[in-house]
């Protein structure tokens, strides 16, 4: 029960402050784009729009949104009260992919996705390894500046090798965890379970990253300029 | 005139503070680099590999117009990050009561980046650039451009209250970018229901190599940062 609160909470904040409406916006321009491209276009074009927007957005958001808490004493509260680590950290997992999934599926759809299912959990564990790497940083930063400029050469790391395996799958990118991600987005099923575990691995293991310094954050909870 | 150098020295000294922001200021110059020898390598690597004549160079021009808008774009965004800074301050209502004005304070902020940002915009385009385009139509773009990149960073302050939200502005501001892509995407008078975006003239005028279109999108832009700064004024 407790963790519902907290994750309607987080999904209320992220609606105050624009990301649905954004997000909204953002779906009605990208399926524009799709039906106007040519059809042969539109199958890695949907790849290419869900890997590197609405997966990626807690790698573009989570540093805002954890400063605002910060300077806004959220975080002070939580840290005394009965919500644990884990359950916060959940919380914005959670409540970030709940936005990837519903953008990637309306996009899914327009483009005609073959693999849908297996699209959208790809999009969910994608979507929670970014927000933990956003995690991970947002917690040893104090400034937004700060986080911004940390998280480019992350997301430049993180985005153009799958990219490029895109449009160019070779072997050696084959191994870049990230790839797994951008397979299962285009639908392809012959490693399934090989995408799908290398993508928990990583995932499990930023978790494990992410408790730990959100751990030490709470513990050292002080004054930030946001 | 003096207030408002004085107080754009200010703003810079401050960010001198966050070493931060001055390093997203040498970011354009990086991803110019990027453009300039990334993209002919991708395209030589897909046409080896799909074994056709040519995929992105027939878009050269568009990808030159997205180089032209990077810098103010990413200018905009960091003078509307210390405008919201300062006016979580209650900064500007201070500066507001002294000479400098609320349309001093503007100026210091939106005009006097926006010169630095055009001549930053004019190295990167010089040195970075795909297609072979006059230099006065580079120049022109650059003008239009650096105006758009004010008008994103109205935007930003315009409708947002704290960081947050002028991150999600600021995500929406590259909608203002994205109108680039009708001209050269979409066929018939449909690709029309982008015209209230300043980069679509300027993407029409790159395909078309007519300066008229320069012409319509600063006009365009004129109109969207009258009613922000309006709105923006109301705010403060």
């Amino acid at each position: 029960m407790r963790f519902i609160k907290l994750l309607l909470g987080d999904i209320r904040f992220q609606m105050k402050y624009g990301f649905y409406l954004l997000y909204l916006t953002f779906s009605a321009v990208y399926i524009m784009l799709l039906l106007v491209f040519p059809e042969t276009w539109r199958e890695k074009a949907v790849s290419l729009m869900i890997y590197s927007d609405p997966a990626a957005l807690g790698l573009f958001f989570m540093g805002a949104i954890v400063l605002l808490e910060k300077s806004e004493r959220v975080l002070n509260a939580l840290a005394v009260s009965p919500v644990t680590t884990i359950e916060y950290i959940l919380s914005k997992v959670l409540s970030l992919a709940a936005i990837s999934i519903l953008v990637s599926l309306v996009l899914a759809v327009v483009a005609g996705s073959n693999n849908i299912p297996m699209l959208l959990l790809s999009v969910a564990l994608t979507s929670g390894i970014f927000t933990l790497l956003g995690l991970i940083v947002a917690t040893k930063i104090n400034s937004l500046n700060g986080y911004l400029m940390a998280t480019v050469p992350l997301e430049i790391l993180c985005v153009v090798p799958p990219l490029i395996y895109l449009f160019c799958p070779t072997k050696l990118l084959r191994f870049f965890p990230l790839c797994s991600s951008m397979v299962l987005i285009t639908g392809s099923v012959h490693s399934a379970g090989y995408d799908i575990a290398i993508l928990g691995l990583v995932f499990a293991l930023l978790l494990v990253l992410a408790y730990s310094s959100t751990e030490k954050m709470w513990k050292r909870l002080g004054g930030v300029t946001l | 005139m003096k207030a408002m150098l004085l107080s754009f020295f200010q703003m810079f000294r401050q960010m001198k503070k966050d070493a931060m922001l001055l390093a997203i200021a040498f970011v354009p110059v990086l991803v110019g680099a990027l453009f300039r020898f990334g993209i002919p390598f991708a395209e030589t690597q897909l046409i080896n590999y799909l074994e056709v004549e040519q995929i992105i160079s027939p878009y050269y021009g568009l990808l030159d117009l997205f180089l032209v808008m990077l810098t103010p774009s990413m200018y905009s965004f960091i003078v509307a990050m210390v405008v919201l800074e300062e006016a979580d301050e209650r900064l500007i209502s201070y500066l507001a009561v002294t000479p400098l004005g609320k349309k001093g304070y503007l100026l210091s902020r939106f005009g006097m980046t926006g010169i630095i940002s055009l001549f930053m915009s004019v190295v990167v385009v010089t040195f970075f650039h795909l297609a072979s385009m006059n230099a006065a139509m580079l120049i022109v773009l650059v003008i239009v451009s650096t105006v758009q990149g004010i008008c994103s960073a109205l935007l930003i302050v315009a409708f947002s209250a704290n960081k947050v939200e002028g991150m999600a502005v600021g995500k929406f501001t590259m909608l203002f970018t994205l109108g680039a892509l009708a001209p050269f995407f979409i066929s018939g008078k449909a690709q029309y229901l982008f015209s209230a975006l300043p980069s679509y003239w300027l993407a029409k005028a790159v395909k078309e190599s007519n300066y008229t279109f320069t012409g319509i999108g600063l006009l365009v832009t004129a109109v969207w940062i009258l009613l922000l700064v309006k709105r923006f004024e109301k705010k403060l």
